[in-house]
């Protein structure tokens, strides 16, 4: 990877400060970034669009630096996933569908920045419609690994990952439904949160599955993701699935902690990261937290039952996309064929795949078998954490079962694509958070992530573990 | 679990077009991740209901009060303007009834 420039900050802390004394004004890091962008988003493909705005969003803040104080992300330069609504601005969910599609509102992330100081760089790639895990889907190209351009980025939020480490910005958000934070962010070497199920207002944001879809921090260390979660979190009347958060509050959490090692398929995992979740928990064993072994007895079913309900709601959530409202409009010989046509041009394979899947799923005589077996399987699973979570107070796992994969590899595989979400799919299930963090590389030099999961609200534990492995 | 699946039905339900030349190969593909599905059967779910028995937050819906709502047609012109056809403020379609 290109040496990172001395002269650019790695921690919202550090800019903070800089800036503060002096030594830079938000207008001079945007620059930077700017420059870093020019001479690298067109081997990387991260970003889809820079905001002509940008040096004005900055001027402006460089005329404010009074309020910098209150403004927990003030001058912080961000790239935000192309699912995200900013107003006035193309999101085009990395589709066809909505390559010209202009946004009317505001996603309540985009507020929450904006009113903590962040200045908004552009717009970053991602596989279309957040459906899949290397952005090889996306209608605008893939999105290369920073650390070898014959590499994926990962997915689904590939740009968000890729961005943050090239120095293309200083952190990003992104959205998870299955893995989409936090495999990108392992495969790139950054840090990933998806946050519990509700912490985060999705209003504004593109939906893919409902059940499953929290918006949430890329960013080069675990502190500057923790001071993001702060800003984004919270309950927002624009979405009834978001909530207050609960559980940091009661019980602060003890010193010394509890956490399990998940138990595994070692088989089907390289034993560089097998090595690597080892040396993690040695860390943590050294710094006097109790290790145990758990056991989610149900958690192989995790996958199959994340690919019956996700499709199932894909199927819904995009019948949206008819030509009608917004979007792509394709004309056919009447109503019915504008819409076959319209999203027969205007989707691509993979979601064509999911949608289908998912109106099979729902259809007439396999709804008992697939969609409500997988409901209850869920709420097994859901369980299993349940009672984890009384003996420890994180798991720590592998992030993916490989380093990041060659560009071309997986993509005529959907099912191995799909085994791509096997450590990141079971916190989603359960509507857990979890945090993937940088912890060594491989020997080709490639980025090894481990991922700590804790309770419903509890990223209060995953913040502080995260920050004692990378110290 | 049946894994056979019919693609120009499924297609038609889901209303997406797709070429003739697509249709073999979504058909391998939905019988190999299906068969990866049927897993789910293994799992043992009597007792257990369809949705989550738990009234924690994170299983309800946290509804705002039907109230002061945003003045009429505030947004009508800037959502209009995105609809691929529109004619006096409102959206424009083909005949539903030939």
């Amino acid at each position: 990877m290109p040496e990172i420039k001395s002269t650019l900050p790695n921690s919202i802390k550090q800019a903070r400060e800089m800036i503060a004394r002096g030594e830079l004004t938000v207008s001079g890091l945007v620059n930077e970034y700017l420059k870093n962008i020019k001479d690298k988003n067109s081997d990387i493909n991260a970003y889809l669009e820079i905001f002509e705005d940008v040096i004005e969003q900055a001027k402006e803040l460089d005329g404010k630096i009074g309020e910098m104080e209150n403004k927990p992300l003030f001058g912080i330069p961000f790239s935000i996933k192309d699912n995200i609504l900013i107003s006035g601005k193309i999101c085009s969910a990395g589709s066809k569908m909505l390559e010209n599609y202009k946004a009317i509102y505001n996603a309540t992330v985009i507020e929450k920045l904006k009113d903590a100081g962040a200045v908004i760089i552009g717009r970053v790639n991602m596989d279309e419609f957040a459906m899949g895990a290397s952005t090889e889907n996306s209608a605008f190209g893939v999105t290369k690994n920073p650390h070898d351009l014959s590499r994926v980025s990962g997915g689904s939020s590939g740009g968000s990952a890729a961005s943050v480490v090239a120095d293309m910005c200083l952190a990003s958000l992104g959205s998870d439904t299955g893995g989409s934070i936090r495999q990108p962010a392992a495969f790139c070497g950054a840090v990933g949160l998806s946050p519990t199920y509700g912490a985060v207002s999705r209003y504004g944001l593109i939906a893919m599955a409902s059940s499953f879809d929290q918006i949430g921090p890329i960013a080069k260390n675990v502190e500057d993701v923790e001071i993001i979660f702060n800003v984004i979190k919270g309950a927002d009347k624009m979405d009834s699935t978001s909530v207050l958060s609960e559980g940091e509050k009661e019980n602060a959490s003890p010193e010394k902690l509890k956490i399990g090692i998940l138990k595994y398929n070692k088989n089907g995992v390289s034993d560089e990261i097998n090595k690597t979740v080892e040396a993690a928990v040695k860390k943590l064993k050294n710094l006097g937290h109790e290790i145990a072994e758990i056991e989610i007895p149900n958690i192989d079913y995790s996958v199959p039952c994340y690919y019956v309900l996700v499709p199932a709601e894909v199927s819904s959530n995009l019948a949206r996309f008819d030509g009608v409202r917004y979007g792509l409009y394709t004309e056919g010989s009447n109503l019915i064929d504008d819409y076959m046509k319209t999203r027969g041009k205007g989707f691509g394979a993979e979601v064509k795949r999911r949608i289908m899947l998912g109106t099979y799923a729902l259809s007439a005589g396999y709804y008992d078998d697939y969609y409500l077996k997988a409901r209850k399987a869920r709420e097994i699973i859901k369980q299993d954490f349940k009672k984890a979570f009384e003996s420890v107070n994180a798991i720590i796992s592998p992030t993916t079962a490989n380093t990041a994969f060659k560009i071309g590899d997986k993509s005529d595989n959907p099912l191995a694509m799909y085994l791509e979400d096997l450590f990141t799919a079971p916190s989603k299930v359960a509507g857990l958070p979890a945090i993937s963090l940088p912890f060594g590389v491989s020997e080709s030099g490639l980025p090894i992530g481990v991922q700590l999961t804790a309770s419903w609200f509890r990223e209060d534990i995953l913040f502080k573990i995260g920050k004692e492995l990378e110290k | 679990m049946s894994n056979k699946i019919d693609v120009n039905k499924v297609a038609k339900l889901a209303r997406i077009d797709i070429e003739e030349d697509e249709k073999d190969k979504f058909q391998k593909e939905f019988e190999a991740i299906l068969g990866y599905m049927d897993k789910l059967s293994e799992i043992d779910s009597s007792g257990v209901g369809e949705f989550a028995a738990d009234k924690s937050a994170l299983n309800t819906n946290n509804l705002r009060n039907d109230i002061d709502p945003h003045q009429a047609s505030l947004h009508t012109k800037r959502v209009l303007e995105e609809a691929p056809s529109s004619e006096n403020g409102y959206i424009k379609v083909k005949h539903v009834f030939q």
